[in-house]
């Protein structure tokens, strides 16, 4: 779950890292009295979750409050990369000497945390590592220890530091580690890290991204940070995953591996998937909810039923899903595939309720559903 | 690697409604269960397996070799720990859920222990026709038999459906490694393969991965080594651009995790890439055939 900007200064400034005095505004009004508030001349960043955000226009800067309220015009309720932007960060202006960057984040294939630093920030820094890898210095972390202040010190050393911005940015560095743990962070990243004129350590941009495993123990978050439709936006309430593609044959499969080759195998047929939907571990009996937001969008030719099921069983996953096609009655032919535990009971169930052959062979079943999903069978 | 016909198996959670259902299907399998765990349900009994309270109780009087999970996903971590901390070599996570800071601190207590674990988020393992540890619908059939290929698996419900399609080549399966389908998990693709390179009943290896991650391109170098025949699905080439962790988990992983690095560095390898789980049931046919 990504945060926004404002979110994740918050969490890294409860922390003691420094951030820049700020405010949120949602109206240029508002963003006029906190230009005033905090003394001109300030930056108005729109809150999007969107990366290039100053090159899409989503940043300005202001000389007065008047200023702030044109500029807070301009950028609200603007289309950035596809989000609109419902809300401002104004902030005080920083007097920039030079730009760092420092992440933690969770590297998959050293199956441990790693912190990151550069002193070329700024910039994409995913540039730096294709063009200048040598800037880069990448410490994997072993949780047993955590990351002590030696490790930052000898992370801010490796990167080029001495001196008082090498205690500074070592600081920085070991209380971003405390937020990336401590919040379930899969990402803690300040980029750029800013040292200004009068040799502060500030972090002038705040990118953070929540495990969505660890949210049910991270009561203290915000809960509006998720990006997304209205129709992936209820799913995630549902408990859910749901992400709408541009086909017209609707899934709905167990399991996140299965509904990947599900849509792999239809493609294959020559079929287009309109969703992915994940009904795993306890969810199966939400099928009706899942289905009901899958079949609601226009355009949907036919609805392929896959399932495997061997913890989520078969039978439960049947009885969920043909129950919920009875309620719903949708008006599109049905192929259903279904395999795993208890399935003499998942078949009787798919025949009875549905009146419908139950496929065996998820091959076969995707041919027949791209052909009368197209009037070809 | 994890459990033999031989091993002695421990259910932790055994009293919870899935622990209950899965230790029945297991021993009816013939899975040596010797023992269960839940805190607060020492003396009990569930299908005639004693019940302790810790798995440090249940070793003293009970040791095994394995122990099986059947816990909710917030407490795997504490689970998987008190295992590896009573001796225990092999854990299977079965949880859906873990948070990845809770996994990271997991294998790193495994590590200290000498331990190995297979998941979070995956199905568990069978060797068909001896045992089976974790929630596979082993009583089926068409689907695992004992044979000559191992399989190793991301999913559990894809990787189920591969397996039928090996018995469809009119094959079966030596092992069967659910590997589990969390960014981190505690035996990978590559580990899996190490160990069906030096397995002498494997003969061949089917790859059942998916997009994400880099699992399936650290695992390429041991394809092209092992001198038996590989055959990869790698499912989601039809799926959109999946999330990424932010600039710095970009970074970690530059251009790989997609399906099609994924296929490109595995076919470099010598592998098979069938294109649908159907097409699995051929390659293997003709690999085994051929013996390449």
């Amino acid at each position: 779950m990504r945060l926004y900007e404002y979110q994740a200064k918050w969490l890294f400034a409860a922390q003691g890292i420094p951030t820049p005095p700020g405010a949120v505004a949602t109206d240029p009004e508002q963003a006029g009295a906190a230009a005033e508030q905090l003394g001109v001349p300030v930056a108005l960043k729109a809150q999007v979750l969107a990366g290039k955000r100053g090159k899409a226009g989503g940043i300005r800067f202001a000389q007065d409050a008047a200023g702030a309220r044109a500029a807070a015009h301009d950028i609200l309720g603007a289309t950035l990369n596809g989000f609109v932007v419902e809300s401002l960060l104004v902030e005080q202006r920083l007097d920039i000497a030079s730009e760092l960057y420092l992440g933690i984040t969770t590297d998959r294939s050293r199956r441990c945390p790693v912190a990151i630093f550069s002193a070329s920030g700024g910039v994409e820094i995913e540039e730096v590592a294709r063009s200048e890898p040598e800037k880069l210095i990448v410490m994997p972390i072993d949780v047993a220890v955590g990351f002590q202040t030696y490790h930052a010190m000898n992370l801010a050393l490796r990167g080029g530091l001495g001196g008082k911005l090498l205690t500074a940015v070592a600081d920085v560095a070991s209380r971003l580690y405390d937020v990336y743990w401590q919040y379930d962070a899969e990402v803690a990243e300040i980029n750029p890290l800013v040292v200004t004129q009068s040799g502060q350590v500030v972090a002038a941009d705040a990118r953070m991204s929540i495990d969505e495993n660890a949210l049910p123990r991270q009561k203290n978050l915000p809960k509006n940070a998720m990006p997304g439709s209205d129709l992936e936006i209820a799913a995630r309430e549902q408990g859910l995953t749901y992400i709408p593609l541009d086909g017209d044959i609707c899934i709905l499969a167990n399991g996140a591996g299965l509904t990947l080759a599900t849509m792999d195998l239809i493609a294959a047929h020559g079929g287009r998937p309109a969703n992915f939907t994940e009904v795993g571990g306890g969810n199966y009996l939400k099928a009706r909810q899942s289905l009901a937001i899958a079949l609601s969008r226009p355009r949907i030719k036919a609805l392929f039923v896959n399932v495997f099921g061997a913890f989520a069983r078969a039978d439960h996953i049947a009885d969920g899903f043909t129950q919920a096609l009875v309620e719903l009655k949708p008006d599109l032919p049905i192929v259903a595939c279904i395999r795993g535990t208890e399935e003499e009971t998942a078949w009787r169930l798919v025949r009875e309720r549905l009146g419908i052959e139950p496929y065996k062979d998820m091959d076969l079943a995707a041919a027949a559903v791209v052909a009368r999903a197209y009037g070809r069978g | 690697m994890l459990a033999k016909r031989s091993d002695r198996v421990l259910v932790q959670g055994i009293t919870g409604r899935e622990g209950t259902y899965w230790t029945e299907k297991m021993l009816q399998y013939g899975t040596r269960i010797v023992a269960g765990v839940t805190p607060g349900k020492g003396g009990q009994s569930v299908h005639g397996v004693p019940v302790f309270d810790t798995v440090e109780a249940a070793m003293l009087r009970r040791p095994a070799e394995v122990s099986v999970l059947f816990v909710p996903p917030m407490y795997a971590m504490a689970g998987a720990c008190e295992a590896t901390e009573a001796g225990i070599k092999n854990v299977v996570v079965l949880a859906d859920g873990v948070p990845v800071h809770d996994t990271m601190v997991m294998l790193a207590r495994a590590s200290q222990y000498g331990a190995r674990i297979l998941g979070p988020n995956g199905p568990g393992m069978i060797v068909p026709g001896e045992t089976m540890v974790g929630i596979l619908p082993c009583w089926l059939e068409d689907v695992f038999r004992p044979g000559s290929v191992g399989v190793v698996s991301r999913s559990g419900s894809l990787g189920t459906a591969i397996c039928h399609q090996v018995i469809r080549a009119g094959l079966g399966q030596s092992v069967v490694l659910g590997i589990g389908g969390d960014p981190i998990v505690g035996t990978t693709t590559r580990e899996a393969l190490e160990f069906f390179a030096q397995d002498g009943r494997t003969r061949a290896v089917v790859i059942v991965g998916e997009l994400g991650g880099t699992m399936e391109e650290d695992a390429a170098p041991v394809v092209a080594e092992m001198g038996k025949p590989v055959v990869a699905f790698i499912a989601g080439g039809m799926a959109p651009e999946g999330k990424r962790m932010g600039h710095a988990g970009a970074i970690v992983e530059g251009d790989r995790g997609t399906v099609r690095s994924k296929t490109r560095l595995l076919a470099e390898a010598g592998a098979h890439i069938a294109r649908t789980p159907n097409e699995v049931a051929e390659l293997l046919s003709k690999a085994m055939k051929t013996n390449r």
